[in-house]
């Protein structure tokens, strides 16, 4: 199982960049920082167990999120389906539209909408 | 060598022979020698998984075949002085979109070669990388890694993942 030790200190630190504020390293026996150039003091140990775990519970519960979001909207398109366009509640055509901008390509991860250049033809 | 084989020209039928087989002995046995040590190594299907940003050394289950016995502990340390050429390739899943993969050849712990390729779409990468490089026939040694800025599995099928190694001239 590969450890999140990235992730962990991404979240300690969101703005770091790897690679060039830290590196990581697993020479066989698992990752460990190899190089750290961050101005705050490497985090030891316990601090990265804890972020990790951390991170990991947030990361669950954006994606519970995200589940239960798709499941509103699906559910909400699913109620417009034999209606005609002028009897259609607002939040009807808003999950209809969600739904045609996902299947573009339009929805990011983290459920914002991508760069026009990602999904629109020129 | 050159001198041996006029001297074999000169000393007479008995020699003649010599003439012939020598050089070509001496020619299977320099073309034998002339690539040695070498090595090739894979996964034997085995699967490795790679945490996000972290530049990881690549284990190598299986030796095809490893002339001098230099290979061991996924490291090779060849106790022959000289250039050699390293080829390292790999396949990925579990890819993240523009996701950067590296395949890295170190030596001595450090990197020595490196190429990156961008990872289009989620299916499958493949990337490879090739150095040549100088070994003390000592203390020099070369390891195999990657680094990817997301979470990967290293694929093990034996043909899409392995890591050689040959000399290629002496000092």
């Amino acid at each position: 199982m590969a450890r999140n030790l990235a992730q962990a200190i991404m979240y300690l630190f969101p703005d770091a960049a790897p690679q060039i504020d830290f590196s990581l390293r697993d020479d066989g026996e698992g990752p460990y920082i190899d190089i750290w150039n961050l101005p705050d003091p490497q985090p030891d140990e316990a601090t990265l167990a804890q972020a990790e775990a951390d991170y990991l519970a947030a990361a669950i519960a954006a994606e519970q999120a995200r589940q239960q979001l798709r499941d509103q909207i699906k559910t909400l398109a699913q109620s417009a389906v034999g209606e005609t366009l002028d009897n259609l509640t607002q939040a009807q055509l808003k999950s209809l539209v969600a739904i045609l901008l996902w299947k573009a390509g339009a929805v990011a991860n983290d459920l914002t909408i991508n760069p026009l250049s990602d999904w629109v033809r020129e | 060598m050159t001198t041996n084989h006029h001297t074999a020209i000169a000393t007479g039928a008995a020699a003649n022979a010599a003439v012939i087989n020598s050089p070509l002995e001496e020619l299977d046995a320099a073309f034998a020698a002339a690539n040695k040590p070498q090595f090739l190594a894979h996964k034997n299907g085995a699967t490795q998984a790679i945490s996000a940003a972290t530049d990881t050394k690549i284990t190598w289950t299986t030796e095809v075949f490893d002339t001098n016995g230099y290979f061991a502990s996924s490291r090779f340390t060849p106790l022959v002085a000289g250039t050699y050429q390293f080829n390292l390739t790999f396949r990925t899943d579990g890819n993240t979109d523009q996701s950067r993969i590296y395949a890295r050849i170190y030596k001595n712990g450090a990197e020595s070669a490196s190429k990156v390729l961008s990872a289009s779409g989620t299916i499958l990468q493949s990337n490879s990388v090739n150095c040549i490089a100088v070994a003390n026939g000592s203390t020099d040694y070369f390891e195999a890694y990657i680094y990817a800025d997301n979470a990967v599995t290293l694929n093990g099928t034996v043909t899409q993942t392995y890591f050689s190694g040959f000399k290629i001239a002496g000092v």
